[in-house]
Protein backbone atom coordinates (compact mmCIF):
# COMPACT_ATOMS: atom_id res chain seq x y z
CA UNK A 1 0.00 0.00 0.00
CA UNK A 2 1.25 3.36 -1.00
CA UNK A 3 1.62 5.93 2.15
CA UNK A 4 -0.82 8.78 1.63
CA UNK A 5 1.53 11.98 2.21
CA UNK A 6 -0.26 13.45 4.76
CA UNK A 7 0.06 9.98 6.82
CA UNK A 8 3.06 10.29 9.20
CA UNK A 9 5.97 8.25 8.20
CA UNK A 10 7.56 6.10 11.03
CA UNK A 11 11.21 8.00 10.57
CA UNK A 12 9.07 11.28 11.21
CA UNK A 13 7.33 10.05 13.66
CA UNK A 14 10.09 9.40 15.75
CA UNK A 15 11.87 12.59 14.85
CA UNK A 16 8.90 14.15 16.00
CA UNK A 17 8.56 12.10 19.52
CA UNK A 18 12.33 12.16 20.31
CA UNK A 19 12.74 16.10 19.71
CA UNK A 20 9.15 16.44 21.48
CA UNK A 21 11.16 14.32 24.82
CA UNK A 22 14.25 17.10 23.95
CA UNK A 23 16.80 14.54 23.44
CA UNK A 24 19.56 15.05 21.00
CA UNK A 25 20.08 12.85 17.81
CA UNK A 26 23.56 11.66 19.04
CA UNK A 27 22.33 11.22 22.62
CA UNK A 28 19.08 9.16 21.47
CA UNK A 29 21.27 6.71 18.78
CA UNK A 30 23.09 5.85 21.62
CA UNK A 31 20.52 5.08 24.40
CA UNK A 32 19.22 2.40 21.15
CA UNK A 33 22.37 1.22 20.23
CA UNK A 34 22.53 2.43 16.80
CA UNK A 35 25.18 5.06 14.66
CA UNK A 36 23.71 8.48 14.50
CA UNK A 37 24.00 8.76 10.70
CA UNK A 38 22.02 5.58 10.78
CA UNK A 39 19.34 7.05 12.36
CA UNK A 40 19.61 10.06 10.85
CA UNK A 41 18.62 8.35 7.33
CA UNK A 42 15.99 6.66 9.25
CA UNK A 43 13.80 9.28 10.36
CA UNK A 44 14.62 11.31 7.47
CA UNK A 45 12.96 8.02 5.68
CA UNK A 46 16.09 7.57 3.54
CA UNK A 47 16.36 4.13 5.22
CA UNK A 48 14.02 1.79 5.77
CA UNK A 49 12.91 1.36 9.62
CA UNK A 50 14.95 -1.17 11.73
CA UNK A 51 14.22 -4.41 12.67
CA UNK A 52 11.84 -5.38 15.56
CA UNK A 53 14.04 -5.57 18.00
CA UNK A 54 15.15 -2.07 17.74
CA UNK A 55 11.85 -0.73 16.87
CA UNK A 56 11.18 -2.00 20.17
CA UNK A 57 14.13 -0.25 21.79
CA UNK A 58 13.08 2.94 19.98
CA UNK A 59 9.80 2.88 21.53
CA UNK A 60 10.95 2.32 25.18
CA UNK A 61 13.29 5.26 24.95
CA UNK A 62 10.39 7.35 23.52
CA UNK A 63 7.94 5.84 25.55
CA UNK A 64 5.58 4.84 23.13
CA UNK A 65 3.79 1.54 22.27
CA UNK A 66 5.81 -0.71 20.65
CA UNK A 67 3.07 -2.02 18.74
CA UNK A 68 1.90 1.61 17.34
CA UNK A 69 5.48 1.91 16.39
CA UNK A 70 5.56 -1.16 13.98
CA UNK A 71 2.55 -0.50 12.91
CA UNK A 72 3.88 2.60 11.45
CA UNK A 73 6.72 0.64 10.39
CA UNK A 74 4.43 -1.11 8.18
CA UNK A 75 4.94 -4.76 11.00
CA UNK A 76 3.38 -6.74 13.45
CA UNK A 77 5.44 -7.92 16.36
CA UNK A 78 6.69 -11.54 15.86
CA UNK A 79 4.65 -12.72 18.99
CA UNK A 80 1.54 -11.70 17.13
CA UNK A 81 2.39 -13.59 14.15
CA UNK A 82 3.20 -16.72 16.29
CA UNK A 83 -0.50 -16.22 18.12
CA UNK A 84 -2.68 -16.35 14.62
CA UNK A 85 -0.21 -19.47 13.47
CA UNK A 86 -1.40 -21.60 16.85
CA UNK A 87 -5.13 -21.21 15.75
CA UNK A 88 -5.20 -19.58 12.63
CA UNK A 89 -8.96 -20.42 11.31
CA UNK A 90 -10.51 -18.93 14.63
CA UNK A 91 -7.81 -15.79 15.04
CA UNK A 92 -8.64 -14.85 11.63
CA UNK A 93 -12.19 -15.32 12.29
CA UNK A 94 -11.92 -13.19 15.56
CA UNK A 95 -9.85 -10.27 13.64
CA UNK A 96 -12.28 -10.14 10.93
CA UNK A 97 -15.76 -10.35 13.23
CA UNK A 98 -13.49 -7.22 15.27
CA UNK A 99 -12.67 -5.47 12.31
CA UNK A 100 -14.60 -2.08 12.29
CA UNK A 101 -14.98 -1.48 16.70
CA UNK A 102 -13.33 1.34 17.32
CA UNK A 103 -10.46 1.67 20.57
CA UNK A 104 -12.51 2.36 23.13
CA UNK A 105 -15.05 -0.72 21.64
CA UNK A 106 -11.47 -2.73 21.55
CA UNK A 107 -10.52 -2.04 24.92
CA UNK A 108 -14.32 -3.28 26.58
CA UNK A 109 -13.75 -6.76 24.17
CA UNK A 110 -10.11 -6.65 25.90
CA UNK A 111 -11.02 -6.52 29.41
CA UNK A 112 -13.66 -8.73 28.74
CA UNK A 113 -11.28 -11.55 27.36
CA UNK A 114 -9.36 -10.93 30.27
CA UNK A 115 -11.99 -11.41 32.96
CA UNK A 116 -13.03 -14.38 30.40
CA UNK A 117 -9.88 -16.05 31.04
CA UNK A 118 -9.04 -15.45 34.48
CA UNK A 119 -12.39 -17.09 35.25
CA UNK A 120 -11.72 -20.17 33.50
CA UNK A 121 -8.37 -20.23 35.55
CA UNK B 1 28.33 36.02 1.84
CA UNK B 2 30.80 37.85 3.90
CA UNK B 3 29.24 41.09 2.58
CA UNK B 4 26.20 39.95 4.06
CA UNK B 5 27.73 40.45 7.78
CA UNK B 6 29.07 43.05 9.62
CA UNK B 7 32.32 42.89 11.43
CA UNK B 8 31.78 41.69 15.06
CA UNK B 9 34.28 41.96 17.57
CA UNK B 10 35.86 39.07 19.37
CA UNK B 11 34.40 40.33 22.82
CA UNK B 12 30.67 40.47 21.02
CA UNK B 13 31.08 36.79 19.79
CA UNK B 14 32.63 35.54 23.10
CA UNK B 15 29.55 36.68 25.02
CA UNK B 16 27.32 35.41 22.68
CA UNK B 17 28.71 31.98 22.85
CA UNK B 18 28.46 32.54 26.63
CA UNK B 19 25.31 33.35 27.08
CA UNK B 20 23.90 30.58 24.72
CA UNK B 21 25.81 27.93 27.38
CA UNK B 22 24.43 30.01 29.80
CA UNK B 23 20.42 30.10 28.58
CA UNK B 24 21.15 26.56 28.09
CA UNK B 25 22.03 26.02 31.62
CA UNK B 26 18.87 27.54 33.10
CA UNK B 27 16.98 25.16 31.14
CA UNK B 28 18.52 21.82 31.47
CA UNK B 29 20.91 22.51 34.36
CA UNK B 30 24.61 24.56 34.03
CA UNK B 31 27.42 22.44 32.59
CA UNK B 32 29.77 22.30 35.01
CA UNK B 33 32.11 20.18 33.76
CA UNK B 34 33.68 19.74 30.14
CA UNK B 35 33.10 18.64 27.21
CA UNK B 36 30.41 21.16 26.09
CA UNK B 37 27.59 18.63 24.61
CA UNK B 38 27.47 21.03 21.17
CA UNK B 39 24.93 19.15 19.13
CA UNK B 40 22.59 18.68 22.05
CA UNK B 41 22.47 22.33 22.28
CA UNK B 42 21.89 22.47 18.67
CA UNK B 43 19.60 19.87 18.58
CA UNK B 44 17.44 20.60 21.62
CA UNK B 45 17.39 24.07 22.95
CA UNK B 46 18.05 25.38 19.50
CA UNK B 47 15.47 23.28 18.08
CA UNK B 48 17.29 22.48 14.87
CA UNK B 49 17.43 19.51 13.10
CA UNK B 50 20.80 18.05 12.99
CA UNK B 51 21.56 15.32 10.57
CA UNK B 52 24.70 12.61 9.18
CA UNK B 53 24.76 12.62 5.29
CA UNK B 54 27.39 12.36 2.52
CA UNK B 55 26.95 16.26 1.94
CA UNK B 56 29.64 16.15 -1.03
CA UNK B 57 27.50 13.84 -2.53
CA UNK B 58 24.30 15.65 -1.37
CA UNK B 59 25.11 19.38 -2.63
CA UNK B 60 26.80 17.76 -5.76
CA UNK B 61 30.08 19.33 -4.49
CA UNK B 62 33.83 19.24 -3.63
CA UNK B 63 34.42 16.99 -1.12
CA UNK B 64 35.94 19.38 1.68
CA UNK B 65 32.59 20.15 3.04
CA UNK B 66 31.94 19.40 6.56
CA UNK B 67 28.90 21.26 7.74
CA UNK B 68 25.94 23.02 5.70
CA UNK B 69 22.86 25.17 7.17
CA UNK B 70 19.73 25.46 6.10
CA UNK B 71 18.09 28.40 7.82
CA UNK B 72 14.47 27.65 6.31
CA UNK B 73 13.86 24.16 7.29
CA UNK B 74 16.14 24.64 10.52
CA UNK B 75 18.38 22.10 9.62
CA UNK B 76 22.21 21.57 10.16
CA UNK B 77 23.94 18.32 8.23
CA UNK B 78 27.38 17.56 9.08
CA UNK B 79 29.10 15.09 6.93
CA UNK B 80 28.65 11.25 7.68
CA UNK B 81 32.69 11.27 7.77
CA UNK B 82 32.91 13.43 11.21
CA UNK B 83 29.97 11.22 12.74
CA UNK B 84 31.77 10.17 16.12
CA UNK B 85 30.15 6.99 16.69
CA UNK B 86 31.50 5.38 13.97
CA UNK B 87 35.01 7.41 13.64
CA UNK B 88 35.94 8.54 17.35
CA UNK B 89 38.80 9.70 16.22
CA UNK B 90 37.03 12.94 14.59
CA UNK B 91 35.06 13.71 17.63
CA UNK B 92 37.34 17.16 17.92
CA UNK B 93 36.64 18.24 14.30
CA UNK B 94 33.29 16.66 14.79
CA UNK B 95 32.48 19.09 17.77
CA UNK B 96 34.08 22.22 16.02
CA UNK B 97 31.78 22.04 12.94
CA UNK B 98 28.71 21.52 15.26
CA UNK B 99 30.09 24.78 17.12
CA UNK B 100 30.73 26.38 13.94
CA UNK B 101 27.42 26.31 12.32
CA UNK B 102 25.98 27.02 15.71
CA UNK B 103 28.01 29.80 15.65
CA UNK B 104 25.97 30.67 12.03
CA UNK B 105 22.72 29.92 13.08
CA UNK B 106 23.63 32.41 16.38
CA UNK B 107 25.36 35.07 14.45
CA UNK B 108 24.59 35.26 11.15
CA UNK B 109 20.86 33.96 10.73
CA UNK B 110 19.39 37.46 11.21
CA UNK B 111 21.50 39.15 8.43
CA UNK B 112 20.26 36.34 6.15
CA UNK B 113 16.92 36.76 7.22
CA UNK B 114 16.74 40.75 6.62
CA UNK B 115 18.39 39.98 3.38
CA UNK B 116 16.27 41.11 0.38
CA UNK B 117 17.53 38.97 -1.88
CA UNK B 118 17.00 35.99 0.84
CA UNK B 119 14.54 33.98 -1.67
CA UNK B 120 17.79 33.46 -3.53
CA UNK B 121 18.94 31.64 -0.60
CA UNK B 122 15.70 29.39 -0.63
CA UNK B 123 15.31 28.22 -4.40
CA UNK B 124 12.89 25.50 -5.16
CA UNK B 125 15.81 22.96 -5.02
CA UNK B 126 16.35 24.58 -1.37
CA UNK B 127 20.63 24.87 -1.50
CA UNK B 128 21.93 25.34 1.80
CA UNK B 129 22.13 29.03 3.24
CA UNK B 130 25.24 28.72 4.41
CA UNK B 131 28.13 25.93 3.01
CA UNK B 132 31.44 25.46 4.81
CA UNK B 133 34.37 24.22 3.06
CA UNK B 134 37.90 24.44 4.62
CA UNK B 135 39.01 26.01 1.88
CA UNK B 136 36.03 29.08 2.87
CA UNK B 137 37.85 29.41 6.35
CA UNK B 138 39.11 32.67 5.99
CA UNK B 139 36.00 34.56 4.82
CA UNK B 140 34.99 36.93 7.56
CA UNK B 141 31.75 34.60 8.35
CA UNK B 142 33.62 31.66 8.80
CA UNK B 143 36.14 33.27 10.89
CA UNK B 144 32.83 34.48 12.86
CA UNK B 145 31.56 31.23 12.94
CA UNK B 146 35.16 29.48 14.06
CA UNK B 147 35.88 31.77 16.46
CA UNK B 148 32.21 31.52 17.92
CA UNK B 149 33.15 27.56 17.56
CA UNK B 150 35.99 28.18 19.80
CA UNK B 151 34.32 30.11 22.56
CA UNK B 152 31.34 27.81 22.78
CA UNK B 153 33.40 24.12 23.02
CA UNK B 154 36.40 25.75 25.62
CA UNK B 155 33.97 28.30 27.67
CA UNK B 156 36.73 31.20 28.75
CA UNK B 157 35.69 30.67 32.96
CA UNK B 158 35.56 27.15 32.77
CA UNK B 159 38.89 26.42 30.95
CA UNK B 160 41.03 28.83 33.25
CA UNK B 161 39.47 27.13 36.44
CA UNK B 162 39.85 23.49 34.22
CA UNK B 163 43.65 23.73 34.15
CA UNK B 164 44.11 25.85 37.37
CA UNK B 165 42.46 22.91 39.29
CA UNK B 166 43.58 19.64 37.08
CA UNK B 167 46.65 21.08 35.54
CA UNK B 168 47.85 23.34 38.16
CA UNK B 169 48.45 26.40 36.13
CA UNK B 170 47.04 29.84 35.51
CA UNK B 171 49.45 30.57 32.84
CA UNK B 172 51.80 28.73 31.62
CA UNK B 173 55.10 29.56 28.90
CA UNK B 174 56.51 28.05 25.94
CA UNK B 175 59.92 27.46 27.71
CA UNK B 176 58.35 25.72 30.77
CA UNK B 177 56.48 23.47 28.06
CA UNK B 178 59.85 22.77 26.26
CA UNK B 179 61.70 21.84 30.10
CA UNK B 180 58.20 19.23 29.98
CA UNK B 181 58.39 18.07 26.75
CA UNK B 182 62.53 18.28 25.63
CA UNK B 183 62.87 19.55 22.37
CA UNK B 184 65.69 16.53 21.43
CA UNK B 185 62.91 14.16 22.00
CA UNK B 186 61.87 14.94 18.65
CA UNK B 187 64.33 16.04 16.72
CA UNK B 188 65.93 20.05 16.48
CA UNK B 189 63.25 20.81 13.43
CA UNK B 190 60.29 20.52 15.49
CA UNK B 191 57.89 23.87 16.06
CA UNK B 192 56.63 25.36 18.95
CA UNK B 193 53.37 24.52 17.70
CA UNK B 194 53.82 20.90 18.44
CA UNK B 195 55.12 21.06 21.58
CA UNK B 196 52.02 23.43 22.73
CA UNK B 197 50.21 20.83 21.13
CA UNK B 198 51.55 18.41 22.72
CA UNK B 199 51.08 19.57 26.07
CA UNK B 200 47.83 20.50 25.32
CA UNK B 201 46.38 17.21 23.97
CA UNK B 202 45.04 15.95 27.39
CA UNK B 203 43.64 19.47 28.18
CA UNK B 204 41.41 19.13 24.54
CA UNK B 205 40.62 15.29 25.36
CA UNK B 206 38.80 15.94 28.27
CA UNK B 207 36.94 19.54 26.00
CA UNK B 208 36.40 16.83 23.42
CA UNK B 209 38.49 19.20 20.93
CA UNK B 210 41.34 19.36 18.64
CA UNK B 211 44.87 19.87 19.89
CA UNK B 212 45.39 22.64 17.60
CA UNK B 213 42.16 24.07 18.59
CA UNK B 214 42.95 23.83 22.32
CA UNK B 215 46.16 25.62 21.25
CA UNK B 216 44.47 28.45 19.73
CA UNK B 217 41.92 28.64 22.37
CA UNK B 218 44.72 28.82 25.23
CA UNK B 219 47.22 31.41 23.74
CA UNK B 220 44.01 33.67 22.29
CA UNK B 221 43.25 33.54 26.22
CA UNK B 222 46.80 33.50 27.66
CA UNK B 223 47.13 30.59 29.64
CA UNK B 224 49.39 29.50 27.32
CA UNK B 225 52.32 32.28 26.29
CA UNK B 226 55.05 31.82 24.05
CA UNK B 227 57.54 34.51 25.51
CA UNK B 228 58.08 34.80 29.20
CA UNK B 229 57.57 38.87 28.88
CA UNK B 230 54.00 38.16 27.48
CA UNK B 231 52.91 37.64 31.42
CA UNK B 232 54.65 41.05 31.96
CA UNK B 233 52.91 42.82 29.22
CA UNK B 234 49.57 40.98 30.38
CA UNK B 235 49.73 42.04 33.62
Amino acid sequence: MVKQKTEKTFGASVRAWREEKEIGLRRFADLVGMSPTYLSKIERDEFPPPGEEKIKSIAKALDRDADELLALAGRVASDLEEIIQQTPREMATFLRAAKGLDPKELEDLTRQIERKKKQSK
Amino acid sequence: MTKLVPFLTKDYIETEAAGLLSSYGEKFGSITRPPIPADEILNTYLKVHLDFDDLPKLLRTDKDVFGATWLQRRQVIIDESLDPTEHPEMIGRYNFTVGHETGHWQLHRIYFEKNPNQELLFAVDEPPAVICRTSQAKERIEWQADFFSSCFLIPKLMIAEWCRLNYGFDQISLIEIKARFPTRRYGASVSDDFLIEKFVKPIAKDFAVSAIAMRIRLEYLGLVVRELESRLVGL
